[in-house]
């Protein structure tokens, strides 16, 4: 068949003068977008290992990282795999015609064309990072053109087992599902009949079989995987690491000393329904109308598209509300998108990182960011957050969802004397990259 | 041709002509059906009429097709002024009151005047009554007197629609105040082609707007009219939709009606779902079931598989197959799908079969009944060959042919000796299907496997079949003034929803049938008995048919400790018309099978279902 990708430079190529010749094998990372067009954590977190693991220099990984059609200049007529901006040994896997209900793509060509990317290259590891527009049965192609390739699967969320975007909440009220089940899943999903959801486990896990190892994040994580009918010993807890965004970075609004006001709080992530932001502007509201006002509110976050019509209505009317008052009398400031570049800036201005989100997450990249500048976190009660978080040791908890909780927890942290300290001197340090690559090389066992 | 329909009342006397009075009228009931015109005399209402005749003229006006009336009033020789009105708001119509001019030999007229059409004036699908019995000796019908001295009547009647293929069939309904016994036949002639359907073979059926529009009207009677033929010319075709045709219905006492109306042209498959979606919207008095069956009895059960199973043959010579990927040199065994409206369970199929233990030494054939899914079987069958190497053949059929023709026609392009089919939403348990199957034929005696089942399972892990049983049962219908019982087979499973792990059900047992759901058949022994029956509508009660002829021949059906999930009426898409085509199937094979249902199999039976009750097919 016609070629239609890049070709994979093969392990022998010239490698550039001083470069370490990688010795100990290939991996390769199968990566849910690219982290430079889309962010997202799974993505950011594949991507951090690309570039350990390249650090590294004796093993060689290749990025294949997916684009769908949020990025149509980046298609080409006729290819399904292409390079990405020049970069060595980073590829875009060209997605389309996802089947969203069964996570496929319907079009031969694509699988034709990733099995022949495989033959090329031949990884000693492949490592999913996603099937999410590869397709499940991906990794079954994986193992059936690679018999002898060790295949790790991490899972960045629950998309496996719940269909609602992999978060485990319930569609009928957003409550916090704890377990899947036939009849649960068509209750969320009445369009679907009970044996919808039992043909899309069996196909899910018939197809995950082929995997050697599946890492999980978070503890918490791990435990839903091996409940829902992964086997415990094919399952280990690899933290997600990242590169310390705060080395050599010195604090140009530095309010370190004992007796100073800790009044300032952040909120960084995505403007979406699961992240909570709501529920933190209804505590500023709370606590406005309380006549508590001596604190400040960063939003760091972008654009609110993918919330929910109802959840974007009350943040553009609280926008819009705060937006009217007099500078001197907001307290919310909404900052716009931010970047690992951007993110010691917008760590400087804050005392206190908030995690409100309403589902359980996995992991929490923040929490680790916020951790690099010695930030303590205020975050929900439940899931990966109150793994990570100790209340009341190196951070507060406060119930999901409640607003006038999280109020009192914003009120005491701004104006609890000592507390900030206490807090902040028990921080932990966050897993770093390095952590993460040494984990995973000893996953890889190569 | 769509219309708006305007709000009422509105409605207009358009001519008078002694007893005949012509018009329109909509002025319809909140319920939604159709409006009725009263006739009064002297403050009395002395006769009434639902509006069903077509006034294409009004359509383009926003009222519906079918709301013209004309009646012949029940009047006395003399001069009347007779009023009209709406039942539903005594809206009375424009040009009421009107002068009736009855003379002691008046005579309606055999058509309209030219130019009787529209709204205002016109009317050029009118029924006129006359009586045949007259025309006997020159072959000319002549028209009868009202107040014929020989006193003949006919009650009311319409037909409503009649709905033609290009291959001839014809779907005639409507509604008659008169029991089957009294009408001879329907014909329906069109430009080149004349259906007659006796009226022994109609369906007679509940009309509830008839019941609640005719005056008098005899309680607990069937007037609906529903009925199946086939022009007699041959390659005779109806013309496009929007022609004419003549429907008459001719009475036993020698009077008929005629009426013009619009034909409707259908191809066969939109022809098939039609007759069957308002077969199975008949209402009835009495057990829907039985009368249904009942209904099937006179000609119409037949007529509905004849159809069918042309049209089924027609498009079974225009099937193609394609095949992806190697062909499996001498494989175990070729598992056949017939699928229908469901694509997701091919891929389902090819993770859950493919990636068993021996899985590739099977063959596979998807043989689909929808043909809008083929592009996608195909791409899927290329995606499956490579992901999991399977061999993989789509057999492509241009329309709905049923499930016996499907994997009939599926099963011809096996290159094993054992047939297994299997439906789309049977899924192994265990990754050791292919060996527990080949085991079960390599050490079982050749008697045991020459036609055998599997235990199915619900998804909620309960026991979906252990096999199947028969049961007669007897229901009552009544008709025409006479109580009759019915037979009707039943087709049960033995441990149905039962705990997954009964020892009863375990081990080989010899049962009358096994479903269609898992069969493994020689393949030898498959084409002997030619395969699956043709003669059944779309789908249902073939498996059953297959097990009972091979019975007869003396192979008996067995279950074995083979286990695969049965995610039961998820395989396809259910549509209305499905329920009918059940309805006929259980009819036809009641008549086939009852006797010899009832007679017993020459075999004991381990145990029988979950009452307990030692069930030998009867």
């Amino acid at each position: 068949m016609a070629r239609n990708r890049s070709a994979v430079a093969p392990l022998s190529a010239d490698l550039p003068v001083g470069a370490p010749r990688p010795t100990k094998g290939t991996v390769l990372l199968v990566s849910l977008f690219h982290p430079e067009l889309v962010r997202g954590g799974s993505q950011q977190v594949c991507y951090e290992l690309f570039e350990g693991l390249r650090a590294g220099g004796d093993i060689r990984p290749v990025l294949l990282a997916s684009i769908n059609s949020n990025y149509p200049a980046l298609f080409k007529s006729g290819a399904r795999i292409t390079g990405f901006d020049g970069r060595e040994d980073e590829f875009l896997f060209l997605s389309r015609s996802y089947d969203h209900m069964w996570h496929r793509v319907q079009e031969p060509l694509l699988v034709e064309t990733y099995a022949e990317f495989l033959e090329d290259l031949r990884p000693d590891v492949v490592h999913f990072h996603h099937f999410f527009t590869f397709g499940i049965d991906f990794v079954t192609l994986t193992r059936r053109v690679l018999p002898k390739a060790k295949i790790v699967f991490t899972f960045h969320e629950f998309l496996a087992i719940c269909m609602h975007h992999g978060h485990m909440i319930r569609t009928t009220d957003r409550s916090l599902c704890d377990r899947e089940s036939q009849v649960r899943c068509h209750q969320c999903f009445p369009e679907h009949a009970p044996e919808d959801f039992f043909s899309r486990k069996l196909w899910f896990q018939k197809h995950l079989e082929n995997v050697d190892v599946f890492t999980c994040p978070s503890r918490f994580m791990l435990d839903r995987y091996v409940a829902w009918g992964i086997p415990k010993a094919r399952l280990r807890c690899v933290t997600n690491g990242q590169q310390n965004y705060a080395a050599g970075h010195t604090s140009r609004h530095s309010r370190s000393g004992k007796g100073r006001k800790r009044n300032r709080f952040g909120f960084f992530g995505q403007l979406v329904d699961d992240k909570g932001v709501q529920v933190l502007l209804r505590a500023v509201d709370l606590l406005r109308a309380g006549g508590f006002t001596d604190f400040r509110v960063d939003i760091n976050a972008g654009s609110d598209r993918y919330a929910s019509e109802e959840v974007r209505s009350e943040i553009r009317t609280f926008r819009e509300a705060e937006n009217n008052r007099p500078v001197a009398e907001r307290l919310v400031f909404f900052n716009g998108e931010y970047d690992t570049c951007t993110l010691p800036g917008r760590m400087d201005r804050i005392d206190w990182c908030i995690v409100p989100s309403v589902w359980w997450e996995t992991f929490v990249l923040v929490i680790s960011e916020a951790w690099m500048f010695g930030k303590p976190v205020i975050c929900s009660n439940i899931g990966a957050m109150a793994e990570r978080v100790k209340d009341e040791v190196d951070g507060l908890l406060f119930e999901m969802g409640d607003a006038a909780a999280l109020a009192e927890t914003i009120r005491r942290a701004a104006s609890e004397e000592g507390l900030w300290d206490r807090l902040a001197g028990a921080l932990p340090a966050p897993p770093s990259r390095d952590d993460m690559v040494r984990a995973f090389r000893d996953v890889y066992a190569i | 041709m769509g219309f708006g329909v305007r709000k009422g009342p509105h409605g207009l006397i358009n001519k008078v002509e002694g007893a005949r009075v012509h018009g329109w009228a909509h002025d319809p009931p909140a319920d939604g059906s159709e409006t009725v015109v009263e006739f009064l005399l002297d403050g009395e209402v002395i006769d009434s009429k639902i509006t069903s005749l077509q006034r294409l003229a009004l359509i383009d006006k926003g009222y519906p097709p079918n709301c013209g009336f004309s009646a012949t009033l029940p009047l006395p020789p003399g001069t009347h002024t007779v009023s009209a009105r709406t039942r539903e708001s005594g809206f009375e119509l424009k040009n009421s009151p009107f002068i009736c001019t009855i003379l002691p030999s008046a005579a309606p007229p055999m058509s309209e005047p030219a130019g009787f059409d529209g709204d205002g004036d016109g009317n050029p699908a009118e029924m006129v009554l006359r009586d045949n019995s007259a025309a006997a000796g020159n072959g000319r019908a002549t028209p009868i007197e009202h107040g014929d001295p020989s006193g003949l009547i006919a009650g009311p009647s319409n037909i409503e629609a009649v709905i033609q293929t290009s291959s001839g069939a014809v779907l005639v309904i409507g509604w008659a105040v008169a029991a089957s016994a009294n009408i001879k036949n329907i014909s329906v002639t069109g430009p080149t082609g004349v259906c007659v359907v006796a009226g022994s073979e109609l369906a007679r059926s509940r009309r509830k707007d008839v019941e609640k529009a005719i005056t008098g009207a005899p309680r607990h009677k069937h007037f609906g009219l529903f009925g199946l033929g086939q022009t007699v010319q041959a390659g005779a075709q109806y013309g496009e939709a929007g022609n004419l045709c003549t429907a008459t219905i001719e009475f036993e006492n020698g009077l008929s009606r005629l009426q013009k109306l619009e034909v409707r042209s259908q191809d066969d498959t939109a022809f098939i779902e039609t007759a069957l979606n308002a077969f199975s919207a008949l209402e009835y008095h009495g057990n829907k079931t039985v009368e249904s069956v009942a209904a099937l009895d006179g000609g119409l059960g037949d007529c509905f598989i004849a159809i069918q199973s042309a049209h089924a043959k027609r498009v079974a010579r225009g099937h193609a197959c394609e095949r992806f990927g190697t062909a499996t040199t001498k494989p175990k065994a070729t598992i056949v799908v017939c699928l229908y409206g469901r694509p997701e369970y091919q891929f389902l199929q090819n993770a859950l079969f493919g990636l068993g233990r021996s899985a590739v030494e099977y063959e596979y054939i998807y043989v689909c009944n929808s043909p809008e899914l083929i592009e996608t079987l195909h791409r899927t069958a290329a995606t499956s060959c490579r992901i999991y190497g399977l061999s993989q053949s789509v057999v492509a059929l241009a329309a709905n042919t049923g499930f016996g023709v499907a994997n009939t026609i599926a099963a011809a392009y096996a290159n094993s000796d054992r047939l297994l089919f299997v439906n789309p939403d049977v899924f192994p348990r265990s990754d050791a299907w292919g060996n527990v199957h080949q085991a079960i034929l390599d050490t079982m005696p050749k008697e045991q496997t020459t036609l055998f089942g599997a235990r199915l399972f619900y998804s909620d892990g309960s026991l979906m079949h252990a096999g199947m049983h028969l049961e007669a049962d007897t229901g009552i219908s009544i008709r025409d003034d006479v109580v009759e019982r019915r037979p009707v087979l039943r087709v049960e499973h033995f441990g149905k929803g039962a705990f997954p792990d009964l020892e009863r059900y375990r081990g080989a047992r010899p049962v009358p049938a096994i479903s269609g759901a898992l069969m493994s058949i020689d393949r030898k022994w498959f084409e002997a008995l030619n395969g699956f029956a043709d003669d059944y509508v779309l789908g249902h009660y073939e498996d059953a048919d297959f097990c009972l002829r091979s019975l007869e021949r003396g192979v008996v059906p067995y279950v074995h400790d083979l286990e695969f999930w049965h995610l039961e009426g998820k395989g396809s898409t259910r549509q209305p018309w499905h329920d009918a085509a059940s309805t006929i199937n259980r009819w036809h094979f009641t008549r086939k099978w009852h006797d010899r249902v009832r007679a017993g199999f020459p075999f004991e039976l381990k145990e029988s279902g979950r009452s307990g009750k030692r069930t030998n097919g009867a």
